[in-house]
């Protein structure tokens, strides 16, 4: 499906890319705004996902109600993602309802109200939404490694902030933050679709031939290595959930091709990793085990391990990882490995590009991280030519199980104290 | 809206029915579907058809444990299956000159599984079970809506099993219930994408016809009492989570009346401009999360009204609404423009669905399981030509008071 891709910038520097297919009478198109949860203010942390949330929830024109009859109407797929780096408004729809939607979008980003009762209603929302995610373990755990892991910067804070933050927020911090931190920061558009180019550039030259850039500002912190911190939630379960790690790369990073193939080969790979074989398959400790990495673009990215096993397994479990990532560290990967993970991706590549919003996708990503758009194609042809002694070099220097920093989370009457000798250097914060 | 593809159906000799969606694509999906589910089961090995899932990915007698799954990866591929309570399901995804290969190893493991590293799987499975019920407040309310909504019918235990009787499941039980279900003509192959239809076929039928037929399965009947009395349930987990789900017994994904439900299903709550999410998400900020939906069984589903309180919310106030929003539908009827919307929203998916090689293979599979395969073209107009009346009268038989589940979770 990806065929010729057409590149297009307006005046104020917004780039456009487009994919042309007519297989299906719909397109897909997304608008990136290069914003997350960093620009939260101090003590008002949630404020970014909350002012996102409330971008749909009515306008100058349209009530909360009547802009989802409006998209439900003609069948359309609206939705807005919020990340820690990314706020995405994304689009599925009928072509022939492309031109009604591109003029309805007007009014969602230009005017939103924020009006006072919608205001307390998502706070009301968000809060309940908070405590639920205290609920799930696996989701715990996630939310509270970044936290960990990126103590004392801008990243640390959960992308929906805490309750006693998003309580503190009010509507003029949320007025002054979209016109701020959302509208006035650089975008970027995708799309991918049955419409001709022209049709599709004319009605976003449209839409954003006012559009200012106010600010490009990223705080600045550094975060090199971890702060060797554990923390212990104890929880009325009766299983261990573990999410440790370190930091990563950044998605330019030269060596990110190499990333990708060594966490195959740990504990990417699904059934062919390391980690899957040895602690699910032979050990039968676990039944999900695996590593990754995330990508926080301007920012270093995480690399991290997570599974989850009985507490009578957890301590031979997690020595038996320990030790799996330090053979890897030490030996490295096998030539075989390497086969097989090149294998992979090489055959993977086909599945990236089926459907119009997998290619909008990939074209949002393109921009965001500020590489070409055929840097997928380009990542796999560094894939297809890495050598096995290049491979364990990056390996050697990377993976690291000495300053890892995560969060564990133990049943109730759980006895953690093995952990201490597995990791001496380490300080635990019991929550 | 019309739908229109390729798809041709074929039945080799030993029962086993191969369908196939040719179209342009580098990739091909590949489905197997046993339709063998957990509703098979019997007490004491509830959660053998997932334990045999599980075993079918460690080895056969060519290949060793995984390496099935290993296999497909080394070619770029993805893999997995998963049971439910009517029918165990196998997919694969490969560039689509693998396909072949996938052909060969599937046909291998519908004969030569041997079972091994059984003990350590079991672990596994116990694993799982803890991560995703007894961890989960989402997984302890779905066990237990099962087994509130149905009295007798086995769709009330869950696909898993318990724990005490995975720990029962022997090396022996899931030879035996391999032998009997994982069979040519209990089961049936969709393959969507990229393919040389012909020599594809010819191939399928070299390799799967080498398989002897087997007895046809006996079928089995399994019935649900006529409900006509209001059960409820409370499972306190002293959570700050609070979950309600109210339930009625509907029909198979097969009646006629399952479509009108459908319809009736979405205009009370399956969007977000739907009554109840506006009433509960949008107007009072009660709820959070709000759905509806009917489930696609091959015997009676339920109706579901599925809802995430907000905090301070009380479940009698969410109760209430449904109520209201239901009886103002069967009431007042609905205006021909909110009808138009769901039916536009129905249709859309589907076009949306019809992008992937899977999306394609899931929808045939889907109608194929529930013995209604020549209805795929026809669905969407049928969607189209359905009025208000039949909607309101047919959910009225359905959505009772009396016949009505209630499950909150606090």
């Amino acid at each position: 499906m990806l065929k010729r891709i057409y590149k297009a910038e307006l005046e104020n520097k917004i780039k456009i890319l487009y994919v042309k297919n007519k297989e299906l009478p719909i397109i897909s198109f997304a608008i990136g705004f290069d914003t997350g949860s960093y620009l939260d203010p101090k003590g008002k942390e949630g404020l970014f996902y909350l002012t996102s949330n409330l971008i749909d929830k009515g306008n100058s024109l349209h009530s909360s109600y009547k802009i989802r009859d409006f998209f439900d109407g003609i069948g359309a797929k609206f939705n807005i993602v919020t990340s820690k780096n990314l706020l995405i408004v994304k689009l599925l729809c009928r072509v022939e309802y492309f031109s009604k939607i591109a003029d309805f979008l007007e009014h969602i980003l230009y005017y939103p109200s924020f009006d006072e009762r919608e205001i307390e209603k998502e706070k009301r929302t968000v809060i309940s939404e908070i405590l639920q995610e205290e609920e799930e373990p696996d989701y715990l755990v996630s939310k509270k490694f970044y936290e960990v892991l990126y103590k004392d910067t801008p990243l640390s804070h959960p992308i929906d902030g805490y309750i006693h933050t998003i309580k503190e927020i009010e509507k003029k911090d949320i007025e002054n933050f979209y016109k701020e931190k959302i509208l006035g920061r650089k975008i970027f558009i995708a799309g991918s679709g049955y419409l001709d180019f022209d049709e599709f550039l004319n009605k976003f030259e449209k839409l954003f031939r006012n559009y200012k850039i106010l600010s490009n500002f990223y705080p600045e912190f550094r975060k090199e290595r971890t702060d060797r911190r554990i923390l212990v939630i104890k929880k009325k379960v009766n299983q261990v959930f573990v999410r440790v790690g370190h930091f990563s790369l950044k998605r330019k990073d030269k060596n990110f091709h190499y990333l990708i193939l060594s966490n195959y080969i740990l504990g990417g790979g699904a059934f062919a990793s390391r980690l899957f074989k040895k602690i699910r398959n032979e050990l039968g400790f676990v039944y999900s085990i695996y590593s990754k990495f995330n990508t926080i673009e301007p920012f270093v990215g995480s690399y991290s391990y997570l599974f989850q096993t009985s507490e009578e397994n957890f301590e031979k479990a997690f020595k038996k990882i320990i030790h799996e990532i330090k053979k890897f560290k030490v030996k490295g990967a096998t030539m075989k490995e390497l086969k097989d993970a090149k294998g992979f991706y090489k055959g993977s590549i086909l599945r990236e590009f089926e459907t119009y919003s997998q290619i909008t996708n990939l074209l949002i990503s393109s921009l965001q991280y500020g590489l070409r758009y055929s840097y997928v194609f380009e990542t796999l042809k560094k894939i297809l030519s890495t050598k096995i002694e290049d491979l364990n070099t990056f390996i050697k220097n990377f993976y690291d199980y000495e300053n890892l920093s995560g969060v564990i989370l133990v049943p109730d009457r759980y006895d953690f104290s093995f952990l201490k000798e597995i990791l001496p250097q380490h300080s635990f914060e019991v929550l | 809206m019309k739908l229109k593809f390729k798809v041709k159906k074929f039945i080799i000799d030993n029962g086993l029915k191969v369908i196939l969606i040719p179209f342009d694509r580098k990739i091909t999906s590949f489905y197997l579907v046993y339709k063998v589910g957990s509703k098979y089961e019997y007490d004491g090995k509830r959660g053998i058809s997932h334990f045999l899932e599980h075993m079918m990915f460690k080895g056969t007698k060519r290949l060793k444990p995984e390496e099935f799954s290993r296999i497909i990866q080394r070619m770029g591929g993805i893999d997995n299956a998963f049971t439910t309570e009517d029918f165990t399901f196998y997919y694969v995804t490969v560039p689509k000159d693998e396909i072949y290969k996938v052909v060969k190893l599937e046909a291998d493991r519908m004969e030569y599984v041997t079972f091994k590293e059984f003990e350590s799987e079991k672990k596994v499975i116990i694993e799982e079970r803890k991560e995703s019920v007894e961890n989960s407040p989402y997984g302890k309310f779905w066990e237990n809506f099962s087994l509130l909504s149905y009295t007798v019918h086995p769709y009330r235990y869950p696909v898993i099993g318990f724990e005490s009787d995975i720990l029962n499941i022997t090396k022996n039980d899931l030879r035996n219930w391999y032998n009997k279900f994982y069979t040519p003509s209990n089961a049936f192959i969709v393959i969507s994408g990229g393919m040389e239809e012909k020599v594809l076929l010819k191939f399928i039928e070299k390799i799967f016809s080498k398989i002897e037929k087997k007895d046809k399965i006996e079928k089995r009947e399994f019935y649900e009492p006529e409900q006509n009395f209001e059960r409820k349930m409370i499972l306190k987990l002293n959570s700050s989570l609070k979950i309600l789900g109210i339930s009625f017994h509907s029909v198979p994904f097969s009646h006629p009346d399952f479509i009108k439900l459908s319809l009736f299903s979405a205009l009370l709550g399956g969007f977000e401009s739907s009554r109840l999410y506006r009433a509960l998400v949008l107007e009072k900020s009660l709820c959070n999360e709000v759905s509806t939906f009917c489930e696609e069984k091959i015997d009676k589903g339920l109706f579901i009204f599925y809802t995430i309180l907000n905090k301070d919310t009380e479940f009698d106030e969410v109760i209430e609404i449904f109520w209201r929003e239901v009886d103002s539908i069967f009431q007042n009827y609905i205006e021909e423009m909110e009808l138009q919307k769901v039916k536009n929203m129905i249709s859309s998916e589907f076009l949306y669905k019809m992008q992937s090689t899977s999306g394609r293979g899931r929808i045939v599979s889907l109608f194929e399981l529930n013995g209604i395969f020549d209805k795929i073209f026809t669905y969407l107009d049928e969607i189209e030509n359905i009025k208000i009346e039949e909607i309101v009268e047919t959910a009225k038989k359905y959505i009772k008071r009396e016949r009505s589940n209630y499950l909150m979770l606090c």
